[in-house]
């Protein structure tokens, strides 16, 4: 007898049954009898570490560039400031054109030159 | 996996598994003793241990996989106490073919009661070989996996026992 012949012989279907609503009920029964388990602590999610040897050269290094920035913008900044020369060295006709060009009103303008006089 | 480990929410989990896999695992155990009552014990020990052991269920292999070998290691081991037993007892009546016969919840014909009887002259491992592949339609790959054995050995296996069982009937005829 083959293995198809025998097939044929024996089918597949299933002889055997279950009692009525025996897998209907089995899952809540089987919670039921399950005994108290001890559970393993789980280690934490793994959080990200922070290796101060790795960002404090960066910290340092970002600190020096700032300072570096400040020193020489401060530098920078005194060397634009307008000198101290005094003013007698300009016309009235220079300050009046000056002033004129400025962001003064005329009654500024006005008030200064005839504090000038 | 996690929510299997997590305290607030094993049992929830563990549940789910339940309900998935009773009805393959009643079946695969079912065909291997025969008896209802026999079958629901060896069920309820493999999810026992299942839920026991859950920690130790490392997620290299299904976790299909991981509950039918404590299943099949439940049966095994029964198979062998019951065949211990047998050997002690010599009333006929304790054979599982006998038992069978009188059993409510099985409603095979001739066919089905004599396949059942050859079924019962193979080795344990043979038989569960044999249910696997030809009931269950399982791959030799995954049998390989819940069953440790070579899928070559797995194969000379089930055409063994197909050329028993063919043999069985061949001799009734």
């Amino acid at each position: 007898m083959t293995e198809e012949e025998l097939r044929k012989k024996i089918g597949k279907e299933n002889p055997f049954r279950v009692p009525e609503g025996y897998f209907e009920g089995f899952a809540d029964n089987m919670m039921r009898l399950l005994p108290e388990r001890e559970f393993k602590e789980q280690a934490p999610a793994a959080q990200p570490v922070i290796r101060r040897k790795t960002w404090r050269p960066w910290l340092y290094a970002a600190a020096a560039v700032c300072a570096v920035a400040f020193i020489v913008g401060a530098v920078h900044r005194a060397d634009i400031r307008p000198s101290d020369e005094p003013l007698a060295q300009y016309t009235e006709e220079e300050m009046a054109d000056y002033m004129a060009t400025s962001l003064f009103d005329e009654y500024t303008l006005y008030c200064y030159l005839t504090d000038e006089e | 996996m996690r929510q299997l480990r997590q305290p607030a929410t094993a049992s929830a989990a563990f549940s789910v598994l339940v309900k998935e896999y009773t009805e393959p695992l009643y079946w695969h155990l079912r065909r291997l003793v025969l008896d209802h009552d026999d079958a629901n014990d060896l069920l309820q020990n493999t999810f026992i241990k299942a839920w026991v052991n859950i920690d130790s269920f490392q997620g290299n292999s299904k976790i299909s996989t991981w509950l039918y070998r404590i299943a099949t290691n439940e049966a095994l081991t029964f198979l062998k106490k019951q065949s211990a037993n047998e050997m002690v007892s010599l009333d006929d009546d304790d054979t599982p073919a006998v038992q069978l016969e009188a059993d409510e919840y099985f409603d095979g014909d001739d066919v089905q009661q004599r396949l059942q009887e050859a079924l019962q002259t193979l080795p344990p491992k043979q038989r569960l070989v044999f249910n696997m592949k030809y009931y269950d339609e399982m791959k030799y790959e995954d049998m390989s996996e819940i069953l440790h054995t070579s899928v070559g050995a797995l194969k000379a296996s089930y055409h063994l026992a197909v050329k028993k069982i063919a043999s069985f009937f061949e001799e009734d005829v």
